[in-house]
């Protein structure tokens, strides 16, 4: 076992490094940097080319590509993921200021995925072909189908329609400092996020019951006397946890890289807003920074995700 | 004022259209000057357009009213006399980038948007749009010739009391340092950098301070636009003890930076975090400000989030990037919003290259007339925008008329006529040799509309009767400002130059007069260069109007040169009743508030006020500054 997370974690930071490698190849493909961004309006046809490169050379921008990526991997090799271009901040700073509001969203996201999810998967293959199940099947089709921004402007119209509370997009509520005004302001994107989140698990987990459902020890377990109860809960639900989990695991690392769409909706301040604005901005080194703890969390959870199946399932060995 | 001077708002009102029809009819935008326009929309201004004070040199006292021709102008002021207190919260919508704390260094415009909340300028537009010059520092002024410019500055002006400051007054030493500085382009410790407004300094050759009070500039060659350059939002005065301590760290922004002479002062100023102004309560000008202060919230990417805030009250007034949203939200709140519609100053250009593909006039004439602008303003804007000529119907004092403009090549509203010049043109220039023309669209315009490759091809295929046409993408930075100079510019469609001030005699010259070096497509026409010479250094507002108006006739007959202005389009905003924005004119009866169409941040602090007791105002979320 010890070897398994071993060769894993090497392997992850090969992941990491490749990782690496591509969002600053690719975030230097993109037209346009800081420097060009914050000098020019890009509408004038002016040249301000010596004010841009003054910009360029005070940020580093001129330096050939080749020696910005080796500088790069310098930093990150020692972990420093850089400085924001526009506030001067580090990327750690930044992130370390966001990330409460990222998890404080994440986890009430998380909380009603999974809160819709398996109870209806389960719910959905006990009651297989019954007008429950049918209509559960359609509310989860319905959530797989239609895009989280859309859950989220469609409640936020009924909202704005009926006047039924102020969702406070300019004060920046969280719980720990106005619990009423950040429990309004997290109610739409929860829902919508938990929905979009959760419906691809219900119908996960529903699949796996069937087929577990229909195992030889199932039926063992049934003539052995067990109540239904018994089998559904300790036989079936265990073993078709299994997929699940990986599923489960993303969403949790999802988490962590932010909800870009619902903080930019309602303007929460958290990672995935933040992610979006650096892009926008062309300020990299916040952006790239973010996008390998982003990876370096997705890979970790992936490994333990890996670990627990071995928990969970004993004919799993690690080679 | 002449008739032909009088607004142009006011000529097209009363000859033609009711004027809900032609705010429809017109419109502006820019986001990044929307964004700060949107709450600096404001009550009732007299609307009268003149610049004499330019010439009349005796500053805010001599800019003239003439009822002759301000019917639309002057129509609706509102009754309300403004109310003290309260705080306004705006919204920027984008990313604006601080590019530096120095307001002579800033080569974006944000911070110039900035300054005009807490610093002033020697003078300023009192009407934006047309051009009317009013004292800002200098309390009055006398022009002896165009190349002399005497300014009497305020002994009422004093910096904002900080350490760095001591409170100390304003004087025309100020004035100096913020000229020379400029010329110079250098720092106090005498390294370089880019200033980006050095070369209009270096054209004053002397200046001379005889006391506190007065300030003499003469410059190398006579300039009738010197005035309206001083005026212009960009040419704030900033603190010479505080710019020159933060000039090593001038990226990095801070409150300190700025110390105020004008409405506002800046309480926070910093980098991803709200910017606060409160109200300065050493502001030279009585009663102003009337806000307590305002806060502009950090960044909205997303309208939602803007919209939620507007309709619940959080912010004060909105635009959507979609025109029709803001529209059903002002139809839904008709009884508590009003709508302003204001141009925005990006202007849309066709660009041909004359010195490679369209080498003969008449291909150029025959673009200019096949190219169906009021098509494209209902395609891209929703129909919100107006036909412009060589200078734009924002900058209305000195803009062709409207009635004679669409007897023009390419501005008529029959469009069989238009086709008929363009094709008769095209055939006889040997259109058809030129093979593909390939028309270029910058990556900037594509991002929001990204179907005009397809768009303006077949407009033109169509218009011409042709298959030649055919679009593809390019970049401002890469393909087209780096060969203007040489020549080897794309033929390109997009916003190009932005608007930033009611006159537009310097741009026109540079455009157009053949020893300009930005006469990138080489025009040589004496007529033109007599009349742009001689509108350049008239210190008379008629006669420069005149002028400017002869030398866009001589330019619009020969197809703009390549330069084809198409038009400008607009940006419709809806404010709640109780937030009296910066409005030219305020919103009554029904009919739309009309905007300043060019940057009229300076006037905030007289128009911008809020009406605490309009029955909108109940459920308004607190704002603590």
């Amino acid at each position: 076992m010890s070897q398994y997370i071993l060769r894993r974690l090497l392997l992850n930071v090969v992941v990491l490094w490749f990782v690496a490698s591509l969002v600053f190849f690719a975030s230097n493909l993109l037209p346009g940097d800081f420097a060009q961004r914050q000098v020019a309006t890009n509408l004038e046809l002016a040249d301000y080319s010596e004010a841009i490169e003054e910009a360029r050379h005070i940020l580093g921008l001129d330096k050939p590509l080749w020696r910005r990526y080796v500088d790069f991997m310098a930093d990150t090799a020692t972990l420093d993921l850089g400085t924001s271009y526009d506030t001067g901040r580090s990327t750690w700073s930044e992130l370390g200021r966001r990330l409460p509001t990222t998890l404080e969203l994440g986890t009430l996201i998380i909380f009603v995925s999974f809160a819709l999810s398996i109870p209806i998967g389960v719910v959905s293959a006990v009651k297989q072909d019954t007008w429950i199940d049918y209509l559960l099947r359609g509310f989860s089709i319905l959530g797989v189908a239609s895009p989280v921004f859309f859950i989220a402007i469609l409640m936020t119209l009924v909202v704005l329609k009926f006047d039924l509370f102020r969702i406070d997009i300019v004060g920046e509520p969280h719980f720990w400092t106005d619990p009423i005004g950040a429990a309004k302001l997290y109610l739409i994107p929860t829902i919508a996020g938990g929905v979009a989140g959760g419906a691809g698990i219900m119908r996960l987990l529903r699949s796996q019951m069937l087929e577990v459902m229909r195992n030889d020890y199932i039926r063992t377990a049934r003539a052995k006397g067990l109540r239904e109860r018994t089998v559904w809960v300790n036989h079936a639900m265990k073993n078709a946890a299994l997929p699940v989990l990986t599923v489960m695991g993303l969403t949790i690392a999802n988490v962590v890289s932010g909800q870009i769409i619902l903080e930019n909706m309602f303007n929460i301040d958290g990672v995935g807003r933040f992610l979006f604005t650096r892009l926008i901005l062309r300020d990299f080194p916040p952006f790239q920074g973010a996008v390998l703890v982003i990876a370096f969390v997705i890979v970790t959870t992936n490994l333990v995700v890996d670990v627990i199946y071995g928990w969970l399932d004993p004919r799993i060995r690690f080679t | 004022m002449s008739t032909n001077n009088t607004n142009y708002w006011t000529q097209t009102t009363r000859r033609r259209l009711s004027r809900r029809g032609l705010l429809r009819g017109t419109a502006t935008g820019g986001i990044g000057l929307a964004g700060w326009a949107l709450i600096g929309c404001g009550d009732s201004d007299d609307g009268t357009a003149t610049a004499t004070a330019a010439a009349a040199g005796t500053g805010t006292a001599a800019a003239t009213a003439d009822a002759g021709g301000t019917a639309a102008a002057t129509a609706e002021p509102s009754s309300m006399e403004p109310v003290d207190g309260g705080a306004a919260r705006g919204v920027f919508l984008g990313g604006n980038v601080f590019d530096s704390i120095d307001v002579h260094r800033a080569f974006g415009d944000p911070t110039s948007w900035l300054s005009n909340y807490v610093l002033n300028k020697v003078v300023r537009y009192d009407n934006p749009d047309t051009g009317e010059i009013g004292g800002d520092l200098a309390e009055s002024w006398e022009i002896p010739d165009a190349a002399t410019y005497t300014f009497n500055i305020r002994p009422d002006v004093f910096w904002q009391d900080t350490p760095i400051t001591g409170g100390r007054q304003l004087t025309s030493e100020d004035i100096k340092w913020h000229w020379e500085r400029q010329a110079a382009g250098l720092l106090a410790d005498g390294t370089e950098s880019p200033f980006r407004h050095q070369t209009f300094y270096q054209g004053i050759t002397s200046i001379e301070t005889p006391d506190e009070s007065t300030i003499i500039a003469k410059l190398a060659t006579p300039n009738g636009t010197f005035l309206g350059r001083l005026a212009a939002y960009f040419s704030t005065v900033p603190n010479r003890e505080a710019t020159e301590k933060f000039e090593a760290d001038h990226r990095t922004l801070s409150e300190d930076a700025m110390p105020a002479t004008g409405a506002y002062t800046l309480k926070q100023w910093r980098s991803d975090e709200e910017i606060i102004f409160l109200k300065n309560p050493k502001n030279f000008r009585p009663g102003e400000p009337h806000l307590d202060g305002w806060i502009y919230p950090l960044l909205f990417e997303d309208p939602n989030a803007s919209r939620v805030a507007f309709e619940q009250k959080q912010i004060d007034a909105f635009s959507s990037p979609d025109p029709s949203l803001t529209k059903a939200i002002l139809e839904a709140n008709s009884d508590s919003m009003y709508e302003t519609l204001t141009g925005v100053a990006n202007t849309v250009y066709l660009h041909l290259n004359m010195n490679q593909q369209f080498k003969d006039v008449r291909l150029v004439r025959a673009m200019n007339a096949a190219f169906d602008r009021r098509a494209m303003i209902q395609t891209f804007h929703q129909g919100l925008g107006q036909v412009s000529g060589p200078v734009t119907w924002l900058q209305e004092g000195y803009a062709l008329l409207p009635d004679e403009l669409v007897t023009l090549d390419g501005y008529r509203t029959t469009r069989d006529e238009d086709l008929k010049v363009a094709r008769d043109l095209w055939a006889a220039a040997g259109g058809d040799a030129l093979g593909d023309v390939d028309i270029q669209i910058p990556d900037t315009w594509l991002g929001p509309w990204p179907d005009t490759t397809q768009v303006i091809p077949e407009m033109l295929n169509t218009a011409m009767g042709v298959t030649q046409f055919k679009s593809t993408r390019t970049t401002y930075n890469d393909d087209i400002i780096p060969n203007l100079a040489n020549g080897q510019f794309p033929n390109w469609f997009a916003w190009t130059s932005q608007v930033s001030s009611p006159d537009p005699r310097a741009e026109l010259r540079q455009t157009f007069h053949s020893t300009s070096t930005a006469n990138f497509q080489h025009v040589d026409n004496p007529d033109i260069d007599a009349l742009l010479d001689q509108a350049l250094v008239s210190v008379d507002y008629e006669e420069s109007v005149e002028l400017s108006r002869q030398a866009q006739r001589l330019i619009l007959e020969n197809g703009q040169y390549g330069n084809v202005i198409l038009y400008n389009y607009i940006s419709r905003s809806a404010s709640w009743n109780y937030f009296h924005g910066n409005n030219k004119i305020a919103a009554s009866g029904g009919e739309p508030g009309q905007g300043y169409n060019i940057f009229a941040g300076h006037l905030a602090s007289k128009n911008v006020w809020l009406d605490q007791n309009d029955p909108s105002f109940q459920g308004r979320a607190t704002v603590t500054l």
